[in-house]
């Protein structure tokens, strides 16, 4: 049993090293702090959207349909917009239709629906893939950036944001 | 004849991953330019302009619209920088972060390799 030890010593190691370098930072946007910028946006009907952020706070949700976090991240989003919290719906690399079928058949936790064809709203968000999720004060300020689902104990936070 | 199908998913793959370029050389030089300072962020350790990766695609992309609007070097560079932070720009100090990592992490495997071998070793002289 004991000469098993540096082997199980080494893995220890290993998989933290690995931990380690795979590591995401939840807070590291430079965005955090920021205004929100203009984003051009096109409804699922391909009109051109800019959403207005003044006087609520909102939370900016970027999903896809192809997206398997984004599918563990939806009962939280559905939990938030039974609070009232508003969520801006951003699709990204997605098309509309698979984007509406989704909605469909997991239900639609979006005040808006949009999609970002061209990754412009992506990259003034500075985003790195989904889900990512923006919380904006009611004077469009961002005050919280999450790579990654969002999860159950992220909702205090969010519904004391908005009051 | 046979080779047919073959030429055209060679021809389909290529289309793929063709980009719409613009028309000035010299402001297509300057998009590649300014793609090999710009890190690739889901990447980590390859420019824009040598990744295949989606967002690198559209990152690029921004940067040739940027071009094309007039902006300047400086001003893209401290655009996707105002975006991403250091990690945004290649020659940044965050480059270095995965190479100690990697070394730190070859250390330690080296370390824990010599450490078995050598008591295998002193076990089996016995």
């Amino acid at each position: 049993m004991l000469r098993y030890i540096p082997i199980l010593v080494f893995a220890v190691l290993l998989a933290l090293l690995f931990a380690i370098l795979l590591a995401r930072h939840d807070d590291d946007s430079p965005m955090v702090g920021a205004n929100v910028p203009p984003l051009a946006l096109e409804s699922f009907d391909g009109k051109p959207i800019t959403p207005d952020f003044a006087g609520k706070t909102h939370l900016i949700s970027f999903y896809a349909s192809w997206c398997v976090p984004c599918l563990a991240e939806h009962p939280v989003l559905m939990q938030l917009k039974n609070e009232g919290i508003s969520i801006i719906g951003i699709g990204w690399r997605d098309n509309p239709e698979k984007l509406s079928r989704w909605l469909d058949s997991h239900g639609n936790p979006y005040a808006l629906t949009t999609v970002d064809p061209k990754s412009e709203a992506a990259i003034s968000m500075g985003i790195t893939g989904v889900p990512e999720s923006f919380l904006i004060s009611r004077d469009g300020v961002i005050i919280k950036h999450w790579r990654g689902p969002l999860s159950e104990r992220d909702i205090e936070y969010i519904k004391q944001a908005s009051r | 004849m046979r080779k047919i199908p073959l030429i055209f998913f060679a021809l389909f793959l290529m289309a793929m991953t063709l980009e719409p370029r613009l028309k000035d050389p010299a402001l297509e030089a300057r998009v590649d330019e300014i793609s090999k300072i710009l890190r690739c962020v889901t990447c980590e350790s390859q420019s824009i302009y040598e990744s295949r990766a989606p967002l690198a695609v559209d990152m690029r992309g921004m940067v040739r619209k940027m071009v094309s609007d007039g902006k300047s070097n400086e001003d893209i560079i401290a655009f996707m920088h105002s975006k991403y932070g250091d990690h945004a720009v290649m020659t940044s100090s965050s480059t270095l972060r995965p190479l100690w990592l990697t070394t730190l992490a070859l250390a330690v495997m080296a370390l824990a390799g010599w450490r078995f071998s050598s008591r295998r070793a002193a076990k089996n002289s016995r």
